[in-house]
């Protein structure tokens, strides 16, 4: 919980992140608490990471710490819902993440914990995990995975929203390539432009950009179909794999076990685009009022950009665009 | 920092695929479909008023309407969801009142779509006792094509807009002909303009003419659907709403004026009648040949199938819309996620118009008069009282917020067609017996402009009661698709403040 320890949060306001015992969520329900070690097992601990005054201090009155400090007031889980219950569903593994996200940020570059590259998984759930084929229309899986994309920037913490637009917090490389080039995107901007507009620009390419990392990463490759002209599709090189995303989503929400961050942004954006059929599917419970719970509970940024998707996806259908 | 750039990629890219006005311009047209208009509308509503002021009336309803447009498009630069007439309703007036507004237009349109089966059963059948020697049933060939519809509808494939605008340049083509014809082959050899001389119109079914024309208008109003992706928010829409109102006023007083000189000023109303949507074939046949009358057949049913598919991806947007908002229920706002339609919405649609079929088919009405022609008139008239409140709507709203517009722009067009559209307004409503083609004491008469009344009444409540009980979707009502990032947004204001 990095957070707490950096200074400069004064303005902050006061109700924020009464972070909860680490316990709270495996108190409530008796199922075995989140795995850490799907958090990247072979990282340290998070206890020992974060704490470093002397960074922290030394940073605290250059321009970026104070953005990021305005940037973190946002990031404080806040609903309809109440607190008490927030915290009685293990939100605390939420909040948690955040010390995975830091350690990401601005460390080694190559190395991008998998759990934060959003767009992968979207794209895995956004597709047959036998076949390939594709769930969404063109346009829909293009909103969706320009959204992973700004996600991925966002858990990175190299970005965030203000105000429905995309505003920079910290311009240092990002640890994957092709989301670093999505940040040079945002950096080269005069000034930050609203989300939807990310979403038309990044849509028109994203489906690319993301297909070929996933390439790069082994986790679909080309095939060709012939079924009415020759067309080039990528298929899931290990079916368990492909279907992991949308089979772990289930499992989670139907247990009501906490969930770690980019997992229910995941969650937001399937509900978004309209691919909550396949999460229902596998789920073993009705899982659509923990989804939202979890859903409405995301950090502000989070929560519009899921919300910016949703009304990209309305709007394309209006427009007649999809 | 390193990158001391003052031109915007993204602006650029985004500029790529923006919409021109001919784009624009295709879209609403291809909406409007024309010959639908010419053949079904124009000789129907000859023979069931019985008066002749139809061609003039095309003129003054285009002016009217263009006149609403300078405030209507205006506003849509100034407002989210542009394209709904209850989003400016909502926005610029009232909220409960925007509420009414969208069910009146759900009505208003779904009686529209509806009234097509009508006219595609009557369009079909001679065509394929002429072509196949079959004599099939009205209603069979409205099934069929209610059944096109309802995949067409769920595929969404409205998008195809290749396929309309191909549709619509030949069915314009298609009218110049006719109508040229027309105009060379005069009742008695000489070119009369009785249709066209204002005495002919201002007469006691004044009313009912000019509700009539604002029919064959319908679908212009979803230019400023375009208003955010068009290539000059300030130039595109304005000129493509114009144009294609000033191309539908010119090209329905062309061709329903051609007809009346062919058949005759004195006769027109009685060929109507008779002879129904065929005589505008009938005549290019006896003028030109059978064979331009038989291509001319087969695009007017392509061309009601077009506008089916139009006014029914009309409605189910409207109640995804609404659904988005969740103003209704939320299932209405889903779409399928494989095509991206509207599907409950069009589900619904689909089963009114079985439904209507059904019933039409079981208690043997007359599927041009009574359904077609009643639908449509009926849909008309909602959609009248709709641009008149949405009139209303411009006005106060620019009253509120000058928005930088001229007082052009935002007072004096607007009141002035609030005016003119109140005067249409009410004769249409003090003529609509006329319209309908029924006695005084029929109960269609005020049976339908109850129901719309009822409807509005209906509508505020409701937005009355989400107001007190559900305020956080009071609070985004008319704002379409973009509701959902009012509601998420809000929490992080707060936040941030």
């Amino acid at each position: 919980m990095a957070r707490q320890t950096t200074p400069g949060r004064s303005t902050g306001p006061k109700r924020s992140p009464s972070h909860p015992p680490k316990a709270t969520g495996e108190d409530q329900h008796g199922s075995p608490a989140p795995s850490p070690a799907f958090l990247r097992p072979s990282h340290s601990p998070t206890a020992a990471r974060q704490r470093d005054p002397t960074t922290a201090a030394s940073q605290a009155n250059t321009h970026e710490t104070r953005i990021r400090d305005a940037a973190f007031t946002h990031d404080i889980p806040r609903s309809a819902e109440s607190p008490k219950r927030i915290k009685a569903l293990g939100l605390s593994a939420l909040l948690e993440l955040g010390d995975v996200v830091n350690e990401a940020n601005g460390t080694r570059p190559g190395w991008a914990p998998r759990e934060l590259l959003l767009a992968d998984d979207f794209f895995l759930a956004a597709h047959d995990d036998v076949t390939g084929k594709a769930r969404l229309t063109e346009r829909a899986a293009g909103i969706g995975l320009a959204a992973s994309l700004l996600g991925e920037l966002m858990l990175f913490r190299k970005i965030t929203i203000q105000r429905a637009h995309v505003v920079v917090m910290d311009r240092r490389p990002v640890p994957d390539a092709l989301v670093h080039l999505v940040l040079e995107d945002v950096l080269g901007e005069p000034e930050p432009r609203p989300v939807r507009d990310w979403l038309r620009y990044l849509g028109r390419n994203a489906y690319e950009l993301v297909a070929q990392r996933m390439v790069r990463e082994g986790l679909v490759r080309l095939a060709e179909t012939r079924r009415f002209r020759r067309s080039i599709v990528y298929r899931p090189v290990d079916l368990n794999a492909a279907a992991w995303p949308v089979v772990r989503l289930a499992q989670k929400l139907s247990r009501r076990e906490a969930i770690v961050l980019p997992d229910v942004v995941l969650a937001g954006l399937i509900r978004a685009t309209g691919l909550d059929k396949y999460l229902k599917a596998e789920a073993a419970i009705d899982i659509a009022d923990y989804q939202r719970l979890l859903i409405n509970s995301l950090p502000g940024p989070l929560r519009v950009l899921v919300a910016e998707t949703e009304a990209a996806i309305g709007e394309a259908v209006l427009h007649h665009r999809m | 920092m390193s990158y001391p750039r003052t031109q915007s990629n993204l602006s650029l890219a985004l500029a790529e695929d923006r919409l021109g006005i001919p784009s624009v311009l295709f879209f609403v047209m291809s909406a409007a479909t024309p010959l639908t208009v010419v053949a079904g509308v124009v000789t129907t509503g000859f023979a069931v008023t019985g008066l002749i002021g139809i061609p003039l009336a095309f003129i003054i309803i285009g002016l009217v309407l263009g006149l609403f447009s300078v405030g209507y498009v205006a506003m849509a630069r100034h407002v989210v969801n542009a394209g709904a007439f209850y989003a400016y309703i909502s926005q610029g007036l009232s909220k409960p009142l925007g509420v009414g507004g969208s069910w009146v237009a759900l009505l208003a349109y779904n009686a529209l779509q509806v009234g097509l089966y009508g006219l595609i059963g009557a369009a079909t059948q001679p065509l394929l006792l002429q072509w196949f020697d079959l004599d099939v049933k009205w209603w069979v060939i409205a099934l069929v094509a209610w059944a096109i519809v309802a995949v067409l509808g769920l595929q969404q494939v409205d998008v195809n807009s290749k396929v309309l605008a191909v549709l619509l340049v030949t069915e314009v083509l298609v009218i110049l002909v006719f109508s040229i014809a027309d105009l060379g082959n005069p009742a008695g050899g000489t070119i009369t303009f009785d249709t066209l001389a204002p005495g002919n119109l201002f007469t006691s079914g004044i009313g009912a003419v000019l509700a009539l024309a604002v029919l064959g208008f319908v679908g212009f109003e979803s230019s400023v659907v375009f208003s955010e992706e068009a290539r000059d928010p300030r130039r595109t829409v304005p000129t493509a709403t114009y144009l294609s109102v000033a191309l539908i006023a010119g090209l329905y007083a062309l061709g329903s004026w051609a007809m009346s000189v062919a058949v005759g000023p004195d006769q027109i109303v009685a060929q109507s009648g008779q002879q129904q949507s065929e005589l505008p074939f009938n005549l290019a046949a006896q003028h030109i040949g059978t064979w331009i009358a038989d291509v001319g057949h087969a695009l007017l049913v392509t061309s009601i199938l077009a506008a089916m598919i139009s006014f029914h991806n009309t409605t189910a947007r409207y109640m995804f819309a609404l659904g988005r908002e969740r103003v209704l229920p939320p299932a209405l706002g889903r779409t399928s996620h494989r095509t991206g339609s509207p599907v409950v919405g069009s589900m619904i649609q689909t089963a009114v118009g079985l439904a209507v079929i059904v019933i039409y088919a079981i208690g043997g009405w007359n599927p041009v008069v009574n359904l077609f022609y009643w639908g449509g008139t009926a849909g008309g008239m909602g959609v009248l009282l709709l641009i008149l409140i949405t009139s209303v709507a411009v006005g106060v709203f620019f009253a509120r917020n000058p928005s930088g517009e001229t007082t052009w722009r935002r007072a004096v067009a607007p009141w002035l067609a609030t005016v003119a559209l109140a005067i249409v307004v009410f004769f249409g409503l003090r003529n609509f017996a006329t319209l309908l083609g029924v006695p005084e004491d029929h109960p269609l008469r005020w049976g339908v402009p109850i129901v719309y009344l009822i409807t509005v009444l209906l509508g505020i409540i409701w937005g009355l009661v989400l107001r007190s009980s559900r305020p956080e979707v009071y609070a985004t009502i008319g704002l379409g698709a973009r509701s959902v990032t009012v509601s998420a947004s809000a929490d992080t204001e707060v936040i941030a403040r």
